[in-house]
């Protein structure tokens, strides 16, 4: 089959006789030069996999344990876990390694954990975050293959995606987040009856008409376009197993509790008090798109990476502080900043325990996912991003040990991405790029 | 260069094609204290070791910070304000008062970012010229560390200024930079203290961005030698670090010519175990990211000292300890801040347009002949470096490597 290339160009086929077409993406050749089991079921009970993330770091003398191995010490600020810590891995002194790349404050670590490299560009991402990497492998029997989640608002707060400048944006607040999940689409997998919805039959049977030119497609346009096509073509599949999942009478799930009525609509702001609140029922909301096998990936974002919350009624934001604020040499660290940190890991706190508290079998949704939280810096007010903080919480489904502080030795921040893949289930030996480039697995943590 | 029969085998030197390999193992394994250089003109030199064979040393730099007598003597009128706290007092004290009520905080800051910012687009901190700030208090104690860059007085091309003298009674110090930015915030504590640049500057060359190495090379002894050749460079490679923080002994580093690094060749003497360079232009690496695409670090920023030079003590425990001084164009001294633009005034709070006028009032060099201003001013950085092998790809032939010779950033 061959192609007369035009930016006009769709993919087009016929089905019942009808003709139906497919949009194609932005391809350069368009452009100039310059340019364990249910007891319901007997189903294997899905593994999750999803981030949390904050922003501005920690006062490292105040957070990081400093002895290696289980059991380790809570200082002031890591102390509300306590109750958790079985469940918690810390992980700390891993450097990020720039290779002569800027370390553009409060962008370049965030980025850098998630993908292995070093960001040479001001906005996206250096390349495919490891959460979506995982999502290919764990994601894609369920409605969404991953849901993003910004809890301080700013869909734009995102550190997921395919790299290229794209970035999954996030869903900002709760009343959307439950349309999402729970309104157009939604199948009770708990439901009686189940009815096959006429228009997600119609979406589906669209792609497969024009499966054909597709392969052609790709046959007809050069190696640049045919890694836009990958990254289009991989969408849709996506797209098509969505639909497929809707077209299939979803298993009954013990612990799925759909909310009976939309969360309020509610203010989204910096303000401290409301992003608590919004990510408190936003952790609501994805626990149960979790329980309900909505999704099995996710990622929320506590708040931004130069962190705009403030307290109730003042125009000060905690990235000000960090910066502004006088570092006290007798307390070693700035007070009002650190007044947010609380507060970050009071929402950490809640939402490992929102987890924790639905049963699955003999185990909870906790102990069957493994959530990644991390931070941007290691210390904000100088920006630095060797040392950034990281936890893990919950086993995986037991492929990972918990309760230990696992010291990088200033190793690179890639082996935690590296590992991560690798206990869920994606084939990876190495992973980074250059000087975080690296096959040394912390095989301390894979059980 | 004189033989030194005493010399004992503590390090090793070869080389390899294309590169001299330099080397130096510690004479002692003390630990070591980010202190102050505390040897005064005509105090004996402590017990030190024989030089390697071959006599070569090198050093990789751990503390690059400013040097800061502490004491609130220094500053009776306390830090310097923020740029908030700038603005209210532009105001009258009524409505001061009325400002600074919490009610009226959003009012507040609506104003005060404003006051950042210039009806032409221009912020005080991109373009802190434009702006007319009083500078700020300067530092009001005699004491101050540096290095004496005139000799007591200012040449033809330097300005009149007060000299202080060091803690440990080194007269004619010459550091302007320090009189006129003492009082920040960033500079000394509330408490008095060393402030948060003396802890924050660290990751720079921890991190590989900032890394300096320092090779002595033909050193017969570290008593006394008339002729040494000084390589002060840049490096890309990472320190190693034990878990206090402090940079480990013997790490091996690499100096190439890879832009933007630097390679200073200097030439030096050895007196009474100090050592000290003859004057000259120093170019190193000090690069800042906030100023995102439009300012990719490395582009344009870099500490330049003209008229630079080095004095550093050897100590019995192996390390270096000393000051490197010299005449910094004044804009260079606010580069950080005038890179991260309005961020800087609105969310660090600093007043970039006092700083200049700070600077431009106590600039005590490179006087412009027509306007009779000194566009430079002197500076000193505290300098603590511990041994380290340092390979010196550049050097193999001699030759100065494309990349070597100093940058060269206009007075502004």
């Amino acid at each position: 089959m061959a192609f007369d290339l035009s930016r006009r160009t769709a993919l087009k086929g016929l089905m019942r006789g009808a003709a139906v077409t497919v949009g194609l993406p932005l391809l350069d050749c368009f452009l100039d030069g310059n340019g364990v089991a249910l007891a319901a079921t007997g189903s294997q009970v899905p593994v999750r996999f999803g981030t949390w993330f904050w922003g501005l770091g920690v006062n490292p003398n105040r957070w990081f344990p400093s002895v290696a191995g289980k059991n380790y010490e809570l200082k002031p600020e890591l102390a509300p876990i306590r109750e958790l810590q079985p469940k918690i891995n810390v992980l700390g002194n891993f450097n990020v390694l720039l290779d002569g790349a800027p370390n553009l404050p409060h962008t370049s670590g965030g980025p850098a954990i998630r993908t292995g490299r070093a960001l040479t560009a001001d906005r996206g991402l250096p390349g495919e975050s490891f959460d979506v990497t995982i999502g290919d492998r764990i994601g894609t029997r369920t409605r969404f293959r991953s849901l993003e989640v910004s809890a301080i608002g700013d869909p734009r707060n995102s550190l997921s995606g395919r790299g290229g400048g794209n970035l999954n944006p996030s869903e900002t607040s709760p009343a959307g987040l439950y349309a999402r999940i729970f309104g157009t689409g939604f199948k009770d997998p708990n439901s009686a009856s189940f009815t096959p919805d006429p228009q997600v039959m119609a979406r589906r049977s669209v792609l497969s008409a024009v499966a054909e030119q597709r392969q052609a497609l790709d046959a007809a346009v050069g190696a640049a376009d045919r890694q836009k096509l990958d990254q289009y073509y991989t969408a849709i599949r996506q797209l098509e197993n969505q639909l497929d999942v809707e077209l299939t009478r979803p298993e009954p799930l013990q612990a799925c509790v759909v909310p009976r009525k939309a969360p309020p609509n509610v203010p989204v702001n910096g303000e401290i008090e409301t992003v608590m609140l919004n990510h408190q029922m936003m952790t609501d909301l994805l626990v149960m798109a979790l329980a309900c096998d909505q999704t099995r990936v996710f990622n929320m974002m506590f708040n931004n990476g130069a962190s705009s919350l403030t307290r109730i009624g003042s125009t000060v934001t905690h990235h000000q502080l960090t910066h502004e604020e006088v570092l006290d040499n007798k307390l070693g660290y700035q007070p009002e900043a650190t007044y947010f940190l609380t507060k970050i890991m009071e929402a950490w706190v809640y939402f490992v325990k929102a987890l924790d508290s639905v049963k699955e079998g003999d185990r909870t949704l906790l102990d069957n996912t493994l959530v990644f939280a991390h931070s941007e810096t290691e210390f904000a007010k100088f920006h630095t991003i060797d040392n950034i903080p990281m936890m893990t919480a919950g086993s995986g489904g037991g492929r990972i040990h918990t309760g230990i502080y696992i010291d990088g030795q200033g190793t690179p921040v890639s082996r935690v991405g590296l590992t991560l893949q690798q206990a869920m289930g994606v084939a990876v030996d190495k992973w980074g790029t250059k000087s975080m480039e690296t096959n040394r697995t912390l095989t301390e943590l894979v059980a | 260069m004189t033989a030194n029969p005493h010399r004992r085998r503590i390090a090793i030197a070869g080389a390899m094609a294309g590169a001299t390999l330099l080397a130096l193992a510690a004479a002692t394994g003390l630990p070591h204290r980010a202190t102050t250089p505390a040897r005064a003109e005509g105090t004996a030199a402590p017990a030190l070791p024989a030089p390697p064979p071959g006599g070569v040393l090198a050093f990789v730099v751990q503390d690059f910070v400013p040097p800061v007598v502490p004491g609130m003597d220094a500053c009776p009128h306390g830090t310097a304000p923020r740029l908030r706290e700038i603005y209210l007092r532009t105001l009258p004290e009524a409505e001061q008062a009325r400002l600074r009520l919490k009610e009226n905080e959003k009012e507040l800051t609506r104003l005060w970012h404003a006051y950042a910012l210039g009806a032409d687009g221009s912020n005080i901190c991109s373009q802190p010229d434009r702006f007319q700030h009083a500078p700020f208090p300067p530092v009001e104690s005699k004491l101050g560390y540096g290095l004496d860059l005139d000799g007591g007085k200012p040449g033809k091309d330097g300005c009149a200024h007060a000299e202080f003298e060091s803690p440990t009674g080194i007269q004619g110090v010459d550091n302007q930079e320090y009189r006129a930015l003492g009082c920040q915030p960033e500079i000394r504590g509330p408490d008095g203290n060393g402030g948060d640049a003396l802890t924050g500057m660290k990751q720079f060359h921890t991190s590989g961005e900032w890394t300096q190495v320092i090779v002595l090379k033909g050193v017969d002894s570290l008593v006394d030698d008339p002729d040494v050749e000084v390589i002060y460079a840049n490096t890309a490679d990472r320190p190693e670090i034990d878990s206090k923080g402090q940079f480990l002994r013997g790490v091996s580093f690499t100096v190439n010519d890879t832009a933007p690094r630097h390679r200073n060749v200097l030439h030096g003497r050895i007196h009474n175990g100090v050592l000290t360079t003859d004057p000259a232009d120093i170019a190193l690496a000090e690069t800042w990211g906030q100023g995102g695409a439009r300012d990719i670090r490395g582009n344009r920023s870099q500490y330049h000292y003209r008229q630079g030079r080095l004095r550093l003590e050897f100590q019995p425990d192996g390390t270096l300890r000393g000051m490197i001084g010299g005449y910094r164009p004044i804009f260079d001294v606010i580069t950080s801040g005038s890179l991260g633009g309005a961020g800087t005034a609105v969310v660090a709070g600093i007043d970039c347009a006092a700083q200049l006028a700070s600077l431009r009032q106590y600039a005590d060099g490179g006087r412009d002949p027509k306007t009779g201003q000194c566009t430079t001013i002197s500076s000193a950085m505290r300098i603590l470096a511990v041994p380290a092998f340092v390979t010196d790809l550049t050097a193999a032939d001699g030759s100065t490597p494309k990349h070597a010779a100093p940058n060269r950033s206009p007075a502004r």
